[in-house]
C-alpha cells in the first residue's frame, strides 16, 4: 500500500504532527500558547455562529416542518456545504497540487502522478473537514434531535458527512488539472492560470444560475412545490444533485435509504476515479516545466540603465515589492482579487435575472432613503476590505524570505507603513466596483460617491491595521506552499472577526446616532472619525513593538 | 570594526547550547575567516551579528555601535549574505538590486556604477532581467552576492559564500575581498575551504561545540597546535573529538 504509506506521510507533513509531537515533548509552554490562542480563535467566531448561523439552521428546520418538508435543512446545508468546497477548493487544490515545496522531493521517487495526486488529494480532503464539519454537522444534529430519528441516522449521518466534500472536490481536482495542462505554455501562463482560475469560477455560478433560470417559476408552481412531498427538496437540489441522494440516503428509511446511501457512495467513488485517472494522465504535462517562466529577455543596455537609475524611498520601495510580489503569484492574486470578482458577480447574477428583486430594490432605492443607500455603499467598501485580507497575511507572506527585512536598515515603523500602504492600495481595487453600482443602481451624484468611497476606505483601516498587527504578533513563516500562507492562517480568520467587531461597534453607533436624531452628515463625519481611530489603535500598538519583534522573530 | 564578548545563544531553552561564551575581535582592514565542524556554530554566531538570532548573554559591537541597541545603525554598516539564500522568486534579478539599493539608501550614481560593475564581474548581465525562480543556485547566490555588496559596506558578513559558485566567480569574489579589506574595511566570513583560508584570511578563528579552540594568524594558530603543517592538519588535530 505505497498509496497508503504516502497519504500518511502528506498528512503528517500538512498538519506538523512531527512539530506537534516535538513540542509536546520538548516546548510545553509553547504548544500551549499555540492551543491557547487556537480556542481563542474558535471562541471569537462562536458567538456568530451561534447567533447568525445555526439560528439561521433552525429556522430553515422549523419553516420546512411548517410545509411538511423538514428534510430541506439536510439539503440546504449539504448543497451549500458542496458549493464552500467548490469554490474554496479551487486555490487550494491548485496549491497543494501544484505549488508544495515537496513536489521536487516526491516526482523524483518511483511513484506514479496518480499516487502523489492521491495523496495532495488526500491532505485537502482532510482539510476540507474542518470547512464542512462546522456546517454540516449542526444541520444533522438538529434535524436529527427535533425529528427524533432512529439509531441509524446517526451513522448514515456520519457517512454522509465523511462524503460530503469528496465529490466538490474531485470536481474541482479534475478541472484544476485540466487546466494546469493546458496552460502549461511558458510564459504567460501565470496570467493563463488565473484567467482560468476566473473562468471556473463564472462557469460555477453561470451553471448554477443557468439551472435556476432554466425553468421560471409561476404561482402555480410554487404552490406545487410547497404541495408535493419533496417539491422544494428536489427543487434546491437542483443545484447540486447529488445532494437529493445524500438527502434520501439519512431520511427515507429503509432499503431506500441504503439504495440511495450507495448512490451517492458510487458518485463519490467514480469522481475519485476520475481524479486518479486524469492525474496519472495529466499531472506530470501540467507539473513538469511549470517551474521554467519567461524566455530569458535580453535587455537593452539603455533600458537597463534607465531601470538602474530609478531611484524611491525605503516605504515606496517596500509596498512596490509588495505588490510586485502579489501580483506575480496566481494564488496570492487569486485570494485577493478573486473575491472582487465572485462576490460582485454572484450578487450581480440573480439581480440582473431575477425579476422578483426589482421591487424590493425599487423600495430601498426610494429618496428618502438615501443615507442608508449611502452607508450601505461605504459598508460594502469596507466589508470587500476585510474580505481582501492583505494584512493578516501580509507578514506570513515573506515567508523564508523575512530575514531580508530583518537585516536591511529600514525601521519596522517604515516597513509597516509601507505594507499599511500596500493594504489600501488593494482595497481601493473595489472602487471600481462601487462606481459600476452607481451607474446601474444606486445612481449616486459625483459628491455623494467620493463621500460613499472616502468613508468606505476610512472604514477599510480598522480591518488594515488590526490584521497587520495580529500578522506581526504571531506569523506563520513556515509554509511549504503559497495557499498555506493564506488559508491555513489562523491569522486570516482572527483578523476579520477583530473586523467585524470593528464594523459591529462602527454600526451601533450610528444606529444610536440616528435614533437620536442627527444630521446624516454629522453621522457620516462620526463615523469617519470613530473608524480613523480604531484603525489609529492598532497602529500605535505596532509602532510601541515593531522593533522587538522584527528582532524576535525567528525566520525559518 | 567587530567585538564580540562572552555571547552564548541555546536553542530549545537551554537543551542544545549552539554557541557558549565566545568572544573575539576583528580589527578594521582584515579579512576573518571563521572555520569549524557541522554544527560548531558558525551560523548561530552570524545570525546573531546580523540582528536575525537574540544572544542570551554578552554583547556584539560592531562599528561601535550595540548590535542590541542601535540595530539600524549595525544594519546600515553591514551586509550580509546567508549561507541557503532565500529570495523573491518572483522579482527579476534587477528588481532585487534596485530594492535594496533603495533601502540602503545608495545615492544614484553610486549604484549605477557598482550594478554595472559587479553584474559584469560576476557575468550576470544577460540574466538581470529575469525573475530569480529562473535562476540556477550559483546565479541566485551571485545575485544576494551583489545585492549585498551595493551598499559598499564597512563590515561584510558572508556565512559560506563559495559554495556554488564556479571558479571564476570564487575567485573574483576572493580578490573584491581583498580590495574591500585594502580599503580598510572588514569581511568576517565562514567557510569549510580550508585552502581558501588559508590563503585569504589575515586572522582564523576555529568555533567546535560553540566555543572557540583557536584564534590568530597562520603563525599563531601553528604556534598554538604546536604543529608546523598545513591549516587543515591543524584544524583535524584541534578538533578532534
Ligand atoms: N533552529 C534551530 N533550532 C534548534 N537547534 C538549532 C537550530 N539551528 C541550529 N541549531 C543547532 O545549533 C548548533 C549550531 O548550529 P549552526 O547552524 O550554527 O552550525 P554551523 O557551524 O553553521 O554548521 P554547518 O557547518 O553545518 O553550517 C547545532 O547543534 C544545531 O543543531
Ligand atoms: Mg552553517
Amino acid at each position: 500500500m505505497r498509496l497508503w504509506t504516502l497519504i500518511k506521510q502528506q498528512l503528517h507533513v500538512a498538519f506538523n504532527l512531527s512539530a506537534l509531537r516535538w513540542y509536546a515533548r520538548y516546548d510545553r509552554k509553547k504548544l500551549a500558547g499555540g492551543v491557547a490562542i487556537a480556542v481563542a480563535v474558535i471562541a471569537s467566531l462562536v458567538p456568530m455562529y451561534y447567533y447568525v448561523y445555526l439560528q439561521f439552521l433552525d429556522a430553515v428546520f422549523l419553516a420546512g416542518l411548517t410545509i411538511g418538508q423538514p428534510e430541506i435543512l439536510l439539503t440546504l446545508s449539504l448543497v451549500s456545504a458542496s458549493f464552500i468546497v467548490l469554490f474554496f477548493g479551487i486555490a487550494f487544490v491548485m496549491s497543494t497540487f501544484y505549488f508544495s515545496r515537496d513536489l521536487s522531493l516526491l516526482v523524483p521517487l518511483p511513484l506514479t502522478p496518480g499516487e502523489i495526486v492521491g495523496a495532495k488529494f488526500a491532505v485537502v480532503l482532510v482539510q476540507e473537514y474542518l470547512t464542512v464539519l462546522p456546517l454540516f454537522l449542526p444541520a444533522l444534529i438538529i434535524y436529527g434531535v427535533r425529528m427524533g430519528t432512529g439509531i441509524a441516522f446517526w451513522p448514515a449521518g456520519l457517512a454522509v458527512l465523511l462524503l460530503v466534500p469528496v465529490l466538490p472536490l474531485t470536481v474541482v481536482s479534475a478541472a484544476i488539472l485540466l487546466l494546469m495542462r493546458s496552460t502549461n505554455l511558458g510564459r504567460y501562463k501565470d496570467f493563463l492560470r488565473l484567467v482560468g482560475m476566473v473562468l471556473l469560477v463564472v462557469i460555477l455560478l453561470g451553471i448554477n444560475v443557468l439551472v435556476t433560470k432554466l425553468a421560471p417559476l409561476t404561482q402555480e408552481d410554487v404552490l406545487a412545490l410547497l404541495l408535493a412531498e419533496d417539491g422544494l427538496i428536489r427543487f434546491i437540489a437542483r443545484l447540486f444533485p447529488p445532494a437529493l441522494l445524500a438527502t434520501r440516503a439519512l431520511v427515507a428509511g429503509g432499503v431506500a435509504s441504503v439504495l440511495n446511501f450507495l448512490g451517492y457512495l458510487a458518485i463519490n467513488l467514480a469522481g475519485i476515479v476520475l481524479t486518479l485517472f486524469l492525474g496519472e494522465r495529466l499531472f506530470y504535462r501540467g507539473l513538469i516545466g511549470g517551474e521554467e517562466v519567461a524566455a530569458r529577455k535580453s535587455v537593452s543596455q539603455s533600458r537597463l540603465e534607465r531601470k538602474m537609475a530609478r531611484v524611491s524611498s525605503p516605504a515606496a520601495a517596500i509596498a512596490a515589492r509588495e505588490i510586485k510580489l502579489l501580483v506575480r503569484t496566481p494564488i496570492y492574486l487569486f485570494n485577493s482579487i478573486g473575491v472582487l470578482i465572485i462576490v460582485p458577480v454572484a450578487l450581480l447574477l440573480p439581480l440582473l435575472m431575477g425579476e422578483a428583486v426589482d421591487p424590493l430594490l425599487a423600495i430601498f432605492l426610494q429618496p428618502g432613503n438615501r443615507f442608508f443607500v449611502n452607508l450601505a455603499g461605504a459598508a460594502f467598501i469596507a466589508i470587500m476590505g476585510a474580505f481582501t485580507p492583505a494584512s493578516s497575511r501580509s507578514f506570513s507572506r515573506e515567508g523564508k524570505q523575512f530575514w531580508l527585512s530583518q537585516v536591511i536598515p529600514v525601521p519596522p515603523a517604515v516597513q509597516i507603513r509601507g505594507k499599511i500602504l500596500y493594504s489600501l492600495l488593494l482595497c481601493l481595487l473595489s472602487v471600481p466596483l462601487v462606481i459600476l453600482l452607481s451607474v446601474f443602481f444606486t445612481k449616486w451624484s459625483p459628491p455623494e460617491l467620493l463621500l460613499v468611497i472616502v468613508l468606505g476606505l476610512c472604514g477599510c483601516l480598522p480591518a488594515v491595521t488590526s490584521g497587520l498587527l495580529i500578522d506581526l504578533l504571531r506569523p506563520y513563516l513556515n509554509w511549504d506552499n503559497p495557499q498555506r500562507a493564506i488559508k491555513q492562517n489562523m491569522n486570516v480568520v482572527l483578523g476579520m472577526a477583530v473586523a467585524a467587531l470593528c464594523y459591529w461597534l462602527l454600526y451601533l453607533l450610528a444606529k444610536h446616532l440616528y435614533r437620536v436624531g442627527f444630521s446624516e452628515y454629522v453621522i457620516y463625519a462620526a463615523l469617519a472619525a470613530a473608524a480613523l481611530l480604531l484603525g489609529y489603535i492598532p497602529y500605535l500598538v505596532m509602532l510601541q513593538i515593531a522593533d522587538r519583534r522584527y528582532r524576535d522573530i525567528v525566520a525559518p | 570594526m567587530i567585538e564580540i564578548r562572552g555571547v552564548s545563544k541555546s536553542y530549545n531553552n537551554g537543551a542544545i547550547k549552539a554557541v557558549d561564551n565566545l568572544s573575539l575581535s576583528v580589527r578594521p582592514g582584515e579579512i576573518f575567516g571563521f572555520l569549524g565542524p557541522n554544527g560548531a556554530g558558525k551560523t548561530t554566531t552570524i545570525k546573531m551579528m546580523v540582528g536575525l538570532l537574540r544572544s542570551d548573554s554578552g554583547s556584539i559591537v560592531i562599528n561601535g555601535h550595540d548590535v542590541e541597541k542601535e540595530p539600524l545603525k549595525v544594519k546600515a554598516s553591514i551586509s550580509y549574505v546567508p549561507d541557503y539564500p532565500e529570495v523573491y522568486e518572483k522579482l527579476t534579478g534587477l528588481e532585487y538590486l534596485t530594492f535594496l539599493a533603495d533601502v540602503y539608501r545608495v545615492p544614484r550614481a553610486e549604484r549605477m556604477a557598482r550594478m554595472k560593475h559587479f553584474l559584469e564581474l560576476f557575468n550576470m548581465t544577460d540574466a538581470v532581467g529575469d525573475l530569480i525562480q529562473s535562476y540556477s543556485h550559483g546565479m541566485r547566490q551571485k545575485i544576494v552576492l551583489i545585492g549585498a555588496l551595493l551598499p559598499e559596506p564597512e563590515v561584510f558578513i558572508l556565512d559560506e559564500p563559495m559554495v556554488g559558485l564556479d571558479p571564476r566567480s570564487a575567485h573574483n569574489l576572493k580578490e573584491y575581498m581583498r580590495e574591500h579589506c585594502d580599503r580598510g574595511k572588514t569581511v568576517f566570513f565562514s567557510t569549510h575551504v580550508l585552502e581558501v583560508a588559508e590563503k585569504l584570511c589575515d586572522r582564523i578563528g576555529i568555533i567546535s561545540h560553540g566555543r572557540l579552540i583557536a584564534c590568530g594568524t597562520m603563525e599563531e594558530l601553528k604556534e598554538q597546535a604546536k604543529n608546523t603543517g598545513s591549516l587543515e592538519q591543524i584544524f583535524l588535530e584541534l578538533t578532534e573529538a
